[in-house]
């Protein structure tokens, strides 16, 4: 070798050895942002292409997502309310917490009134307006009357005197229907099912609930309330519900996952190399190609993301199974070539082999980045650059460190060797069953069961569903993956497009297609609606006053009120402004947004029965959208999975044109075949074993491609089949297959899948790879003798 | 023309409205009287038993209510029923049709246009304590008032009298003063003294115990939804 070739060799290894220590302090200092690792699935999913929907749904889901509901219960109210008390006290010291309500029922009854009470010739409930539209006034004073005759006469008296219709507490009481379940005692609103009674806590956190030092401070807080609660109050149950619960088990989960994967991953990597190499140096030369991939990969990928998600932590822990493969090239050369064996001769033959093989690879899971889910784009970074480290590594690194006289590779004929020669012998016999297995991939393609729900990307543990299902069933909640969007160029123009609307969500009630809903306009009428109930009441007053009987004009002009109802002009109208700065108002901000001058108004159904309904309803008018958030993600990912099978083609075509100018026609084809059907074949056997397919499945379709035609790829570069070689490739496909084989072992629904299909399909490329040259129609030599 | 006299009939005058209006407050003697204890509460027992011996009865009544603001009492008349473990209903006639049911659980009221509302008495802590107190009397579960009531009693000849204090501030009997039930076989008259000032006395008259089962009608009643 010359100098210059040498010198050239020693700037690079200490380049490369510069940047793996750069990008070691680098990740050392910036190692809490790896430890706040992103554990929310959904961040996974791709963005809305109706962007302005998918900002209302985002901003809802955001708010929702840092709030949790605690449900303190008891077989009695009174050590409902106490225990409920004493958790809300212990809890409170979290400073995790921005806030803790509980239902203070006489607490939102008081600022409801003091909002309400200035307008009360302005609102009306929908009772009054009919009795004054269909009957007139004196009917509308016949209903107060009677709700003075009633045992709640108490709640009506106060009103008489601004407000002889009683227009205010009636309009709060049809706002806010109580509920079945719902009981005050000592002003608490309380839940009650099954003899149980409920107190309700309403936590917002103040920061996301994904951030682990969160879930920490505040798990820890709520456990020893919990157990605090429980010494001193019995038959105390606690329910708690929130993204906050979902997302730190989620991380446990992938935590617990990624120490164990990457662990077995690499125990198992080393020994199998120990027990084919049968030395340390190998096995300290492989952990530090492994290790530089594992750098290069969370180095980039932090350059590249503010924050790296659990999925591609995890994912990663299968890189470490690829990563080696090239090492282990590098290894068994020197077996081949063991009399005058050096660094650069053995780089010489294997390049061609590991470049190809690497770069098939990056190209595969690069790929990847193409379609629009965004976990992808950091999984496709994450292994690209992985793998570039630990081909860089075993480039740059090995033939500085690899010194053959100190190493006595001692490859004598293990059972390992003398059964491979024999294994590869069988497989190339097995060329028949290639017609076999084509039949049985046409057959699954056939009969394949596509699911494209969101549950195939993520099923939440049962006892956190099963608490989540008891809160909603319990406090009535609002579905909020189902929802109606209205469209205005302002408030007031959503508000009436509301009101208009809920005249047939009132008849979607009716029909029971709904039990109720949840509209703003509810709680804030559009101006037009307070002017509308305004001049209903002035023209009956007008019709109707000097006709009154004297029973009558005894309730309207109780507390000598000569003229009730009548304001001074201007009118002072319940203005937006006025709404959202209530106390009471506040909590409704997030029913209403504006984007780009447009506005956008929420209407949740509750207890929707009958989706075709509201569907049928929705369908004629543009300004009004129903989304059912769900199927709105599956059919993103149908859309995902159908650009996917493209890609796929497209990469499979791509690497076959790149190849066919090193290896002509025959060759090429039959150097993707394998990958190609290995890969159908291990969709078929998901198939047959009634699997549910899904874009996990689909997406694993590449990578098995690119992993599995290193296998081919070398059978291609080798003129000779020898044991070493073999057994090379034996020991890369066994590092993959144990890597992807542990991802298949996930909780994971997505990894699990991803996992088995390249665990399959990496599988049967090795076994089916001894065909390429059945295939190829290639003439080899096997050269299974001893001391080659 | 001398004006002296004028002003002695208009004292003399005076003075009889006062009596009357003392003799007519006579639930000031009641509640001056010892409260019931453990050696009086047999007159309460006593009292008791005439309602819990009525399974049924049916009389006609007269509410007024007297409310501060209104110039005139709001009165209304019509049908009572009392039915042990059903509840009790009161059947306005007058001035319009309205039918209020009250049960151990709900309050049903259906107005003169048919339409029906329920709530349940546990989402209105006034309306539960009324309806307890109330069918606790009717019932003749003398327990349940004296513990949640200061009792007062009284039995004279054939009449007797029972008055109620709320104790303490327990959830909706806020608004409440006093409760005065009054009767002799049957129960005459309930007054009911609120804190704003307003009453309401509701007086029963035409008791009938038998016929002792329901009638298709009034069955329905109860199952008002």
């Amino acid at each position: 070798m010359s100098k210059t070739t040498l010198n050239k060799n020693s700037v690079f290894f200490f380049a490369f050895i510069i940047f793996i220590i750069s990008a070691t302090i680098y990740l050392a200092a910036n190692v809490n942002k790896l430890k706040d690792a992103d554990s929310d699935i959904l961040s996974l999913l791709p963005e809305d292409t109706n962007q302005a929907i998918y900002q209302k749904i985002k901003i809802l889901s955001n708010e929702s997502v840092n709030e949790t509901i605690i449900l303190i219960s008891n077989k009695t109210p009174d050590d409902c309310i106490s225990a409920g008390l004493a958790f809300q006290k212990s809890i409170s010291r979290c400073i995790e917490f921005k806030n803790i309500r509980t239902l203070n029922a006489n607490e939102k009854l008081n600022e409801s009134k003091s909002l309400y009470e200035p307008f009360h010739n302005l609102l009306m409930p929908q009772t009054t307006k009919f009795l004054l539209e269909a009957k007139g006034l004196n009917s509308a004073i016949q209903q107060t009357e009677s709700k003075l005759q009633s045992p709640l006469s108490v709640y009506y008296q106060n009103y008489l005197q601004n407000d002889p219709l009683l227009n205010i507490p009636l309009f709060i009481q049809s706002a806010f229907p109580i509920k079945k379940n719902q009981i005050i005692h000592d002003d608490y609103l309380l839940l009650k099912e099954d003899e149980e009674y409920f107190f309700v806590l309403q936590c917002t956190l103040n920061q996301s609930p994904f951030n682990q030092n969160i879930q920490l401070n505040v798990l820890s807080a709520l456990n020893n309330a919990e157990n605090e609660i429980k010494k001193q109050y019995h038959n105390t149950r606690i329910i708690k519900s929130g993204v906050l619960f979902f997302a730190a088990r989620g991380n446990q989960i992938a935590q617990k996952e990624i120490s164990t994967l990457g662990i077995s991953s690499i125990v198992g990597v080393l020994l199998l190399l120990l027990m084919v190499f049968r030395s340390i140096k190998p096995l300290t030369l492989g952990l530090l190609s492994i290790c530089c991939g594992i750098i290069s990969a969370l180095f980039v990928s932090s350059l590249f993301f503010d924050r790296l998600h659990l999925v591609t932590l995890t994912f990663g822990t299968s890189l470490i199974g690829v990563s080696i493969d090239y090492a282990v090239h590098f290894f068994s050369d020197h077996k081949i070539n063991s009399k005058n064996w050096s660094a650069s001769n053995c780089l010489n033959r294997i390049l061609p082999g590991i470049s190809w093989g690497a770069f098939t690879t990056i190209l595969a899971f690069l790929a990847l980045a193409l379609n629009p889910l965004p976990g992808l784009h950091q999984i496709a970074i994450f292994s690209a650059s992985g793998i570039i480290g630990a081909y860089l590594a075993v480039l740059l690194l090995f033939p500085k460190l690899y010194k053959p006289h100190t190493i006595q590779i001692k490859v004598n004929e293990s059972y390992f060797y003398t059964y491979s020669s024999k294994f590869f012998r069988f497989l190339h016999s097995l060329k028949f069953l290639l017609v076999l297995f084509l039949a049985i991939i046409v057959y699954s393609l056939i009969n394949i069961n596509i699911q494209d729900d969101i549950k195939n990307l993520y099923s939440p543990p049962e006892d956190l569903k099963n608490n989540e299902q008891m809160v909603h069933k319990i406090f009535d909640q609002t579905d909020p993956s189902r929802l109606l969007v209205i469209t205005g160029s302002s408030i007031e123009d959503v508000l009436q497009k509301e009101e208009n609307f809920c005249l047939t969500l009132q008849k979607l009630k009716l029909d029971q297609h709904l039990n109720s809903y949840y509209a703003l306009s509810t709680f804030l009428p559009s101006i037009k609606m307070q002017k509308s109930n305004y001049n209903l009441l002035l023209m009956k007053i007008n019709d109707s006053e000097s006709k009154l009987t004297e029973e009558e004009k005894n309730i309207w002009f109780a507390y000598d009120n000569k003229q009730p109802y009548r304001s001074i002009q201007p009118i002072n109208y319940l203005t937006p402004e006025i709404f959202f700065n209530s106390q009471f108002g506040n909590t409704f901000k997030k029913f209403i947004h504006e984007r780009n001058g447009q506005y956008f108004s929420v209407v949740l159904p509750i207890g929707l029965k009958n989706e075709t309904a509201i569907q049928n309803a929705v369908a004629n008018k543009k300004e009004i959208i129903y989304i059912n958030n769900r199927e709105r993600i599956s059919d993103s990912l149908k859309l995902m999975r159908e650009k996917i099978t493209i890609s796929t083609i497209v990469i499979y075509i791509l690497i076959t044109i790149l190849l066919l100018f090193k290896h002509g026609l025959k060759k090429s084809l039959a150097i993707v075949l394998i990958p190609l059907i290995s890969a159908l074949l291990a969709l078929s056997v998901l198939v047959l074993a009634k699997q549910n397919i899904h874009i996990g499945h689909f997406l694993a379709l590449i990578i098995v491609l690119g992993t599995g035609i290193d296998y081919t790829i070398f059978l291609a570069e080798s003129q000779k089949i020898n044991k070493s070689t073999w057994v090379a490739i034996t020991v890369s496909a066994l590092t993959t297959i144990l890597s992807f084989g542990l991802l298949a072992l996930c909780q994971t629904e997505f990894l699990r899948a991803f996992g088995q299909m390249v665990l399959l399909g990496v599988g049967f490329s090795y076994l089916l790879c001894p065909l390429f040259y059945s295939i190829a129609s290639d003439k080899f030599e096997f050269t299974f003798t001893e001391n080659e | 023309m001398k004006v002296w006299p004028i002003y002695l009939i208009l004292a003399i005058l005076s003075l009889l409205l006062a009596q009357k209006v003392n003799s007519d407050d006579t639930n000031n003697d009641l509640f001056k009287k010892k409260q019931i204890d453990d050696n009086t509460i047999q007159e309460l027992k006593d009292i008791a038993k005439i309602f819990s011996d009525t399974t049924l009865v049916r009389t006609k009544f007269i509410q007024t209510k007297l409310i501060k603001g209104l110039k005139k009492p709001l009165v209304s008349e019509g049908n009572f029923l009392f039915a042990q473990n059903k509840g009790l209903f009161f059947e306005t006639l007058k001035p319009f049709e309205q039918l209020t049911v009250l049960t151990p659980k709900n309050l049903i009221q259906k107005d003169s246009a048919g339409i029906v509302s329920v709530i349940t008495s546990d989402a209105h802590p006034a309306l539960k304590n009324s309806v307890t107190t109330f069918l606790s009397v009717f019932s003749g579960e003398s327990e349940i008032l004296l513990k949640q009531f200061q009792v007062y009693c009284e039995i004279s000849q054939n009449n007797w009298q029972i008055g109620l204090i709320p104790k303490g501030k327990s959830s909706g009997n806020e608004f409440i003063v006093r409760i005065t039930f009054s009767g002799d076989k049957f129960l005459k008259t309930i007054n009911i003294d609120e804190k704003e000032g307003n009453t309401t006395t509701i007086q029963f008259m035409d008791h009938q115990t038998t016929p002792l089962e329901l009638s298709k009608n009034e069955q329905n009643y109860f199952e008002q939804k």
